[in-house]
């Protein structure tokens, strides 16, 4: 397609095939367990910060409570592994010779991601129709709402209905799949998140919410169907946050009050906020700041580490809301092309 | 310039808030292909009329009519999309996109809106920024732009929707007298050049009275007045209006009639 030609591609473009390399490194056992590790972790972030991007980068709507969707991806994924499939899938195991075959896995995961994206696309929708007459704060605030809401209705259904969800996990062991496996797992679901907010920031929903960010009134006279392009975005952040929910899952293991922690939110807006709001390269750059900051505040500054984020936040809105691709577009206007 | 049928007709619209009249039942009709000026004192409410119009207000009583579509309370992009663009009073572009995407916007959201593509888009875009004067600045980001820039950009966004009813909301004011003038040959051109119907408010009197084809006066919400330039500055409730005590303003106007000519 034509839009994939255009020179701020080339990121997107960069970013698959170093991520490639680095799975093949992986596959081939060449380099620490640690590449594949970090290599995972860092696809999350980016990917997460491109989620929140589509609301918040392109739309400027602040979603505050964006980790709803990954908590219900990490749900949809927990409740078919550890829950309805569970005695499923360990007869299959044993059947096969002690691990997991791999076509089992796929269908699995294949079908956690589509159950997620009912949950997520059904929740934004319906949350969003409501929530997105709100703007700024208030907006957020309803967005915050949204997340406990849903974390408590599920912990409430988990009580009452299943008890828990600590049966089977994958990331166990003895079901045979190795961190190269959670590796191409991450890397499908990054494949998917980078194309489609880069469609969407190049495409004419692009624009509609550029125009809906900079100014939504002005834009709903200049013809855009401001409600309908915020919505579309809304229901596109949610879907995408929930595939992470999913990869986020399969390698580890669902614990509501963590997978639904505001904190996710935090750090996707962080993200956001250090790259720069109103383009596609923002979140990008904002993640790859983030990244090595958070290895520095987990491990040495520990408990302290959401103190320094707080207050990197404030300086970060404060003093460069514009973000770094913001000062950079400002100051070099002819990388502008390869920044959008 | 032939004019058949009416474009717009705006039949008995009365907008409150709350307790205040803002309009108070408003009927005319614009004619397609002319320059209807808008005028009236601050707080006449003009600014509120382009609102019923675009759809941002909905009317408590009365009706919009755009050839022959009843279109009171539409949404603002539906009555895009039938071909009605407008500039705002204050100046309101978006910011942090270039010139040239400003533009966009407007082809990409206007009258062709459903089949539009972005190079079609982009070539309309570039045209019309060619043609307002903006060509050579279209990558820049908006905010950098002076006043009377982005008062071109706001026209050049308005005409990129390719509309047939333009809605100009004093696009004049602020302007130098240089720049006043380079907008009214600007404006000129899109007459003769292009069939939109324009309708104008204006406080700069010499040139709404001299681009016009009719009048419309308001005052307090009601029209007070409508007709050609020259009826319209010969009507006393309009020399009241503007100037407050009627005697006073009839030796104001002899005084001026004889002693400058």
């Amino acid at each position: 397609m034509e839009v994939f030609k255009r020179p701020s591609f080339y990121i997107a473009l960069a970013l698959i095939i170093i991520f490639g390399i680095i799975g093949g490194l992986g596959q081939a056992n060449i380099g620490s367990a640690q590449l594949v590790a970090n290599g995972m972790d860092l696809m999350m972030w980016i990917g997460l910060g491109l989620a929140m991007a589509v609301i918040m980068s392109y739309a400027g709507y602040v979603s505050f409570g964006h980790s709803v969707f990954i908590g219900l991806g990490s749900f949809a994924s927990a409740y078919l592994i550890a829950y309805k499939y569970s005695d499923y899938l360990i007869k299959v195991k044993m059947a096969h010779g002690g691990a997991l075959p791999t076509g089992t896995t796929i269908k699995f995961f294949v079908m956690a991601l589509l159950l997620a994206s009912v949950f997520a696309v059904l929740t934004a929708g319906l949350v969003g129709y409501a929530v997105l007459r709100l703007r700024g704060a208030f907006f957020a605030i309803a967005t915050i709402g949204l997340n406990y809401v849903v974390m408590y209705l599920v912990i409430f259904y988990l009580k009452n209905y299943i008890h828990s969800l600590e049966g089977l996990e994958l990331g166990n062991p003895s079901m045979g799949l190795t961190n190269i496996d959670f590796y191409w797992m991450h890397y499908f679901v990054f494949i998917i998140t980078i194309l489609v907010a880069y469609y969407v920031r190049v495409s004419k929903l692009g624009y509609g919410l550029a125009a809906i960010r900079e100014d939504e009134d002005a834009a709903e006279i200049a013809g855009v169907d401001t409600f309908r392009y915020k919505l579309i975005a809304f229901i596109i952040a949610g879907w995408l946050a929930s595939l992470w929910g999913v990869a986020k899952e399969f390698r580890g293991s669902f614990v509501a009050t963590d997978d639904f922690n505001l904190l996710y939110s935090v750090i996707m807006i962080l993200e956001n906020a250090i790259g720069g709001i109103g383009s596609f390269t923002g979140p990008i750059i904002g993640s790859f700041i983030y990244y090595p900051l958070k290895w520095y505040t987990q491990t040495i500054a520990g408990v302290f580490a959401l103190v320094i984020l707080g207050i990197l936040i404030i300086l970060v809105v404060t003093f460069t809301p514009e973000g770094v691709v913001g000062i950079l577009r400002r100051k070099y206007p002819r990388l502008r092309k390869y920044l959008e | 310039m032939a004019v058949n049928g009416y474009i717009l007709r705006v039949e008995n619209v009365t907008k409150r808030f709350g307790g205040l009249v803002a309009l108070d039942h408003v009927t005319f009709s614009v004619k397609q292909g002319e320059i209807l000026g808008l005028i009236g004192p601050n707080g006449a409410g003009k600014t509120t009329l382009f609102n019923v119009i675009s759809g941002v207000y909905k009317p408590e009583e009365g009706r919009v009519i755009f050839k022959n579509t009843d279109i009171t309370g539409w949404k603002p992009h539906k009555i895009a999309h039938l071909g009605i663009a407008r500039t705002h009073q204050i100046v309101r572009p978006f910011g942090d996109l270039t010139v040239l995407e400003n533009a966009m916007i407007g082809a990409l959201f206007g009258k062709r809106s459903d089949e539009i593509t972005e190079e079609e888009a982009r070539k309309i875009a570039e045209e019309v920024l060619d043609y307002v004067g903006l060509g050579e600045k279209k990558d820049l980001p908006a905010r950098v732009l002076n006043v009377q820039e982005k008062k071109r950009l706001e026209l050049a966004r308005a005409l990129s929707a390719e509309p047939e009813l333009l809605l100009l909301d004093e696009v004049l004011a602020g302007l130098t007298p240089t720049e006043v003038e380079n907008m009214l040959i600007l404006l000129r051109r899109i007459r003769l050049e292009k069939n939109i119907t324009i309708i104008m408010i204006e406080h700069v009197m010499h040139a709404v009275m001299n681009l016009a084809d009719r009048i419309v006066v308001l005052h307090f919400g009601r029209k007070i007045a409508e007709g050609t330039p020259e009826e319209v500055a010969n009507n006393p409730e309009v020399i009241t209006a503007y100037l407050g005590d009627p005697a006073l303003a009839l030796r104001f106007v002899k005084k001026f009639r004889s002693g400058v000519a």
